[in-house]
Order: C-alpha cells, then sequence, then structure tokens
C-alpha cells in the first residue's frame, strides 16, 4: 500500500490528480514544462516532434511511477519531468548516432548479460505481446494493464472494473493472461 | 517431462509473477536465482513472464501516450477554435467601426444640422404650424363705384405728382414734392432704387388706365396679373413688368417690402389697409358718390379715421384727427395724408433696420389640399397657408370666392400686415411675426 504524501502547493494537486488517473493533469504538465523542454531539445538540432515525444515519455513516466509508488517527491514536478525529459532525449540521440532501431520503450534497459541477437528477439516478443494486447479486447486489456502496469491490488481492480471480489478479479486475470501467451505464441509463429 | 516442470518453482504463476515483479522476499529470491543458474527451464519461463510484462507495460505506456496525444490535438483544436471566433469577432468589429466611421464622416461632410432637423422633426412629431402657419385672410370687395372713387382719386393724386415733378409745385403739394425728393434722395442713396421708381410708374399706368376704362365701361387692361401678357400696356409699363418679371416667382406675384416704402406707394396703401383699416375703407366707399370733390372728401374722412385707428403710426394725431371730420379742405387732408406717409415710412424703416427685408410670394392652393375642417368656415374667410423660407414668405390662399390663381400686387400696410390684390377683390392678411425675419 503506498503512502499518501500530502503537499500544500500547486505540485501536490496535480500529484493528486495523477493518482485519481485525471489525464487534465497531465495536459496542465505538458504546457507548463513544454517551453524548457523545447530549448533543450531544440538546441540539440531536435524538431518539434521530438519535443513532443520526449516530453509525452516523460510525463508517462511520472504517471507510471505515481501509479506504481515509486514515485519519491524530493524535488519539484518540473525539475523531475525536465531531468526525465533529458534521458530520454540523450538516450534517442545516443540510439540515433549508433544508428540502432528506436526502441518505443525508452526504459526497458538490457541487463548488460544478453547479446544483441538476444536483446532483438526479447524486443521481437515485447512487440508481439503489445500487438497481442492490442487484439484482446476488455475486460482483459484493462484488467491485464491495472494489474501489470498499474500495479493495482485485485481489490482495487475489482472495485474498478466492477468485478465481485478479488477471487473472481485472479480467475478472470489468469485466464485473459492464457488467452495473450496464446496470441503471442500465434504471433511469434509457434516460438516459445 | 511434466514431473520435471512440476519440479520446478516457475510453475506456480503467482510465485514466478511476484519474482519477475521483485515482491518475493530477499531469502526466497535467492533460493529461486540459485535453481534458475541450474534450470534452463525454469530460465526461460521466468524470461517468457518478463517479457509479457514489458509487453504490457510498453502498451500501457504506448497507450497513455496516445491518450496524451489525443487530448492535447482536442485542446489545440479547440484553442484554435476559440481563436478563430476571437478573429471573426475582432474582424466584424473593424468592419462595423469603419462604416460607422464612413458614416459620421459623410454626415459631417453634409449640412450636419438640417440633415439632423428632419430627422428631429419627423421623430417627435413636431407641430404642423411650425413649419407652415395657418392664417385667414379677409376678403375686401371694392364695389364698382368705390373703385371709381378710389381711381379717380388716385388719378388725381398720382397726376398732381406727375405735374409738380416737371412744374413749379403748388402749396397744396409742397409737401407731397418733399416726400418725393425725400423718396428720391433716398432713393440715389437707397440700393432699391430702381424698383421702387418701377412701382411707381407702373402704379401711375395702372391708375390712369383704370380711370380711363372706368369711364368707357371697359375693363383695365394694365391690371398686371400672371395669365396676361404684358404687350398690350405702354411701353413704360412694359418696361416696368419686365423689371418686376424678372423677380416674379414661378406662379405668384412677387413683392418686395423695400419697394413699397416710396411715398407714392404709401399713397395706394391709405386705401388698402389690412383687416380692421380695409373693413373701415369699405364702409366708407360703399356709400353712393356724385362728385369727384365729394369722394375726394369721403376719402379724406376715411383715412382721418384710418389715422385714428392707427395709434402706432403716430399717438398724437389720435385727438386731432375726429375733429377734421367731414369740415377740412382736401389740401389739409392731403398734407395730413402725406404727413402720415412719412410717419409710416419712418416706422417702415425702423422695422427695416431690425429685421432684414423679406419677398412675399402669393399663389393660389388646389382646394382638395386644404383641411375638411377649415372649410367650415365663413366664405368671406381666406384660408391661407404661411411659410417662411429663405426667399422669404410664401402665402398660399385657398378660395372658391377668388378665381385668379395669383395676385396682382401686394402692398404692406405695416410691418406685419399686408393686402393683397386681386383682380376686384382683395385680402388683408395679419402676417404673425412680421415681414421680415423668418427663417
Amino acid at each position: 500500500m503506498q503512502t499518501p504524501v500530502f503537499f500544500f502547493n500547486e505540485d501536490s494537486k496535480l500529484l493528486d490528480a495523477l493518482r485519481d488517473g485525471n489525464d487534465s493533469a497531465l495536459e496542465e504538465l505538458f504546457h507548463k514544462n513544454r517551453r524548457p523542454i523545447a530549448s533543450l531539445v531544440i538546441r540539440s538540432h531536435g524538431t518539434e516532434d521530438d519535443v513532443e515525444d520526449v516530453l509525452q515519455e516523460a510525463l508517462v513516466v511520472l504517471w507510471e511511477r505515481v501509479h506504481n509508488g515509486s514515485f519519491e517527491y524530493q524535488a519539484k514536478l518540473s525539475t523531475f519531468i525536465y531531468a526525465t525529459a533529458k534521458n530520454i532525449w540523450f538516450r534517442k540521440l545516443a540510439r540515433q548516432r549508433r544508428e540502432l532501431p528506436a526502441s518505443d520503450d525508452a526504459f526497458e534497459v538490457a541487463d548488460g548479460n544478453s547479446t544483441p541477437l538476444e536483446e532483438l528477439e526479447e524486443n521481437e516478443r515485447i512487440l508481439a505481446v503489445q500487438k497481442a494486447m492490442e487484439k484482446i479486447g476488455n475486460p482483459c486489456r484493462d484488467l491485464l494493464l491495472l494489474y501489470y502496469w498499474e500495479e493495482q491490488s485485485m481489490e482495487e481492480i475489482a472495485l474498478k472494473l466492477g468485478f465481485a471480489n478479488a477471487d473472481t478479479v485472479k480467475s478472470k486475470k489468469y485466464q485473459c493472461k492464457k488467452a495473450l501467451e496464446k496470441l503471442v505464441k500465434k504471433a511469434l509463429g509457434g516460438m516459445p | 517431462m511434466s514431473n520435471i516442470i512440476s519440479q520446478h518453482w516457475t510453475t506456480d504463476q503467482e510465485k514466478l509473477e511476484e519474482f519477475v515483479r521483485n515482491k518475493t522476499g530477499k531469502k526466497e529470491m535467492l533460493l529461486l536465482t540459485a535453481h534458475l543458474e541450474k534450470c534452463d527451464e525454469c530460465n526461460k519461463r521466468v524470461q517468457e513472464e518478463r517479457d509479457i510484462q514489458a509487453g504490457i507495460r510498453r502498451f500501457g505506456r504506448l497507450e497513455m501516450k496516445r491518450r496524451l496525444k489525443l487530448r492535447l490535438r482536442r485542446d489545440r483544436s479547440r484553442r484554435f477554435e476559440w481563436t478563430h471566433v476571437a478573429s471573426l469577432a475582432a474582424a466584424v468589429v473593424i468592419v462595423l467601426g469603419a462604416v460607422f466611421a464612413i458614416r459620421w464622416f459623410v454626415d459631417f461632410k453634409q449640412e450636419k444640422p438640417l440633415t439632423r432637423e428632419i430627422i428631429l422633426s419627423e421623430n417627435k412629431e413636431e407641430k404642423p404650424a411650425e413649419r407652415a402657419l395657418w392664417i385667414i385672410g379677409k376678403v375686401i370687395e371694392i364695389s364698382d363705384e368705390s373703385s371709381q372713387v378710389a381711381s379717380s382719386v388716385e388719378e388725381k393724386q398720382s397726376q398732381s405728382f406727375a405735374d409738380n415733378l416737371n412744374e413749379t409745385p403748388e402749396p397744396e403739394v409742397q409737401n407731397e414734392l418733399k416726400a418725393g425728393e425725400m423718396s428720391r434722395s433716398r432713393m440715389e442713396e437707397s440700393p432699391m432704387k430702381e424698383t421702387e421708381v418701377t412701382v411707381m410708374a407702373e402704379r401711375k399706368a395702372v391708375v390712369k388706365d383704370v380711370t380711363s376704362s372706368l369711364a368707357k365701361g371697359e375693363p383695365s387692361s394694365t391690371v398686371r396679373s400672371d395669365s396676361e401678357s404684358p404687350q398690350a400696356a405702354p411701353a413704360e409699363v412694359k418696361e416696368n413688368s419686365k423689371s418686376i418679371a424678372q423677380e416674379k416667382p414661378e406662379a405668384g406675384y412677387h413683392y418686395s417690402s423695400d419697394a413699397v416704402n416710396s411715398p407714392r406707394a404709401m399713397k395706394m396703401d391709405k386705401l388698402k389697409f389690412g383687416d380692421t383699416v380695409g373693413s373701415v375703407v369699405k364702409e366708407r366707399l360703399a356709400q353712393p358718390v356724385q362728385t369727384d370733390s365729394e369722394s375726394l372728401d369721403k376719402i379724406s374722412i376715411a383715412v382721418s379715421d384710418l389715422k385714428a385707428q392707427l395709434p402706432s403710426l403716430r399717438p398724437e394725431e389720435k385727438k386731432a384727427a375726429p375733429a377734421k371730420r367731414g369740415s377740412e379742405s382736401i389740401a389739409d387732408n392731403k398734407f395730413d395724408f402725406h404727413d402720415q406717409v412719412d410717419t409710416k415710412q419712418k416706422s417702415l424703416s425702423i422695422a427695416k433696420k431690425r429685421r432684414p427685408a423679406k419677398n412675399i410670394y402669393v399663389r393660389r392652393g388646389d382646394m382638395k389640399d386644404l383641411p375638411a375642417s377649415m372649410i367650415k368656415y365663413a366664405p368671406s374667410a381666406v384660408h391661407t397657408r404661411l411659410e417662411r423660407t429663405s426667399q422669404g414668405i410664401l402665402l398660399t390662399f385657398y378660395s372658391y370666392s377668388i378665381k385668379d390663381t395669383a395676385a396682382t400686387y401686394i402692398e404692406a400696410v405695416t410691418a406685419d400686415s399686408i393686402i393683397v390684390f386681386f383682380r376686384n377683390k382683395q385680402i388683408a392678411y395679419h402676417i404673425p411675426g412680421g415681414l421680415g425675419g423668418g427663417t
């Protein structure tokens, strides 16, 4: 259970809104932080699209961390967003210099023990899961997202998605995961 | 195979998920990791679970990015619409402002007060009397006998006046000559000189003509009206007619109040004073007349009465006037007459100084245009519409009894009363506000 943090400033309101799943908080953060990120990206020969992309990714990271409870309020939100965006942008730049295929997931970092071939295979498998998630319908999609991405408890998911109780969610999650694995296997052509 | 797998912890789905999500305890984590180093199958299962969870998270992030992009795009379109509406409103305001500015500029260039006056007067339902005033003129009918008497008097007066101009003046007409000289000297000084001479000469001709025609029993040919040709008149009259015709308006008779200030014109005015005065003249002249001397006597009496009824001209003569009735000579009457003319001339000249002289136009109006409520009045009353224009005073009369379309001539009696002459009738008017001034 994540510890609620009370802030008596503007950031606290935004964090509360993010916690409640209010997307308008992300929108507000986007407009507030656009100028410094733009000056950073454009200074490094980036484009307007790069600015938007980097900022959106930084905001998603914030959102993810706020939801899974890994966000620690040590600095202002704008500082966190700027630092995250800077990391994302520099990683993108490094990838462009190495002429590697751009990965959509900037934070799925390889552990360093795998070979490039293994990395490529891993990337393929992740992409297959992603496509399978697009194919799988609701409520499986929402259930899997709430459980694996937002890392919410069975009770919370039951409450959000209108299931009877946590056990029902548990059994439903099992079914959904099996269906997803089937789709992934099908997409990979029999590959495990 | 299944036994081997079942021996491995990765077959426990919950345990596998917790391990991948780093939710297992430290001790358990060490045991599980040690098993993974020996078991490729378990390692593979863990890797699969990691890929699935990574794939779900990536999908979640992409979904989140997509949602955010969509939201930002909506926001942009909303902002664009707002700015679009704002710019449209600004454009409308600018266009309206330009239109109003142009209209204001155009109005400013035009004669502003006139335009506004018209608009305001329409809105506030201005009284019609403020534009055109209705006045009632009194018809004075001159019988043939009295006309004859008047004509004979006129003839005598004009003859003596003409003689005095050429010959040595007689004592009884010295005053008249004095008045004449005064008028001539004024004529030389005044810019109205030509008009005065014209009027005097014309009246002389008219008096002669009336006298001769009455003697023959024929209608006068030199009594001027708009419908008659001036060719039948003598050469002198023709010239006068031409000079007057130049001043004449469209249909009515044109009259300049300055022209009547000459002493000769004043003589004729004496016989045709306004409302009450005219009625006195009528009464006096209605009595049968046998001889010229008698008629002249009657006229002198009438004139004395007129003096009494015109206190504004010379108040001190009011007392003397009744004593003269019927006993004094014609010469005396003449003297009084001219004395009064001088007085009247003074009053008119004072009036002239006070207000600028105005022209008077008289024309006949169509009876259809007369309001029905006015037709009920007595037939002797001539309903007349008085309009003051920048050119002068315009009188439009409505009458069944007067057949003429325009007046033959107009005489000023006082500063605010006139008599309009037709062929056989006259109308006396009191002009509210006087002859001068106007718009």
